[in-house]
């Protein structure tokens, strides 16, 4: 199997078998998100001040810092990439780790704005928020579910990363078989791809 | 690490300031009011941020069919929601 991550688009190629099903799989999430992009854009549309106001209940700093939390997530997964095709077997323990560290840091971060909004009754069903009005109610459900299901999603890398992290230490993942780690890789890459097109909608507009 | 690797890694570490900047400019866009360019510039700097994940991280290549149609779908469903949301 080719272990380049590159995409062709002959889908024929044998060798690019297994990458094509991590690929088709990207383009239905992807497509998902999509979904949900232009679901926010026509509620938007219909709900423009509303929306605008309840951006501003929003930290923006605390988006911008998820944000760069992701992205070095990113960064420190192309290096465990890096190392495992070395051979360098502690490194890229070392930058798996970091990874694993950088996306609870994500989580831990989404945790207290979500804390943050819900302690304020700033969540789907509440009375504070149905006070506030359809707009408002429309924005943080589209917020709760959005970056809820990003969270999730990170939650899955999550698991299959400690898989990916225990091969590594038991030698079954090495310089001669990382295509596991490099799928494992634009999965994760995936959630950063995601989360920068998420950030914008709800923090900056 | 072999020359080759640290190619990479440095390339990476532009990666990443690249995208971080990217993520700072809009933010600092966001602060200005430019009416229909700040929609416009937040979400034009978000397609090129999905981009370069995509090409850079994902290592995607921009040769083939398939990757020449995720990044259109990109590219239209940043043009979808800025006219969508903010022409109407």
């Amino acid at each position: 199997m080719s272990q380049s991550l590159s995409m062709t688009g002959n889908l024929s190629k044998p060798k690019e078998t297994s990458l094509s099903g991590v690929w088709l799989f990207i383009f239905i999430e992807l497509l998902l998100f999509a979904g949900l992009f232009l679901l926010y854009a026509v509620y938007r549309y219909k709900n423009g001040m509303a929306f605008d106001l309840a951006a501003s209940e929003l930290s923006v700093a605390s988006g911008v810092w998820n944000t760069i939390i992701i992205l070095s997530g990113s960064l420190v997964m192309a290096f465990a990439s890096i190392a495992i095709r070395k051979g360098n077997k502690m490194a890229a323990l070392f930058w798996l780790l970091g990874v694993l560290f950088i996306g609870f840091m994500f989580l831990v971060n989404r945790y207290f704005e979500w804390k943050g909004r819900i302690d304020f009754g700033l969540f789907p069903g509440s009375e504070e928020l149905a006070r506030l009005g359809h707009g408002d109610v429309l924005f943080f459900g589209l917020y709760f579910f959005m970056t809820g299901l990003h969270a999730l999603h990170l939650l899955a890398g999550f698991v299959v990363l400690i898989y990916v992290t225990s091969k590594v230490n038991n030698n079954s993942l090495g310089a001669n078989n990382y295509a596991l780690l490099d799928k494992t890789g634009t999965y994760w890459h995936l959630a950063t791809l995601i989360w920068v097109l998420i950030f914008p909608l709800f923090y900056l507009l | 690490m072999d020359n080759q690797n640290i190619a990479s890694s440095k390339k990476y570490i532009l990666v990443f300031v690249a995208l971080v900047a990217l993520v700072l400019i809009s933010t600092g866009i966001s602060t200005l009011n430019l009416g229909y360019l700040n929609p416009l510039l937040t979400i034009g700097l978000a397609g090129v941020s999905a981009i370069i994940v995509l090409t850079q991280f994902m290592k995607i290549k921009l040769d083939g069919s398939f990757a020449r149609l995720l990044v259109a779908g990109i590219l239209a469903l940043a043009l979808l929601i800025f006219f969508v949301a903010f022409v109407g």
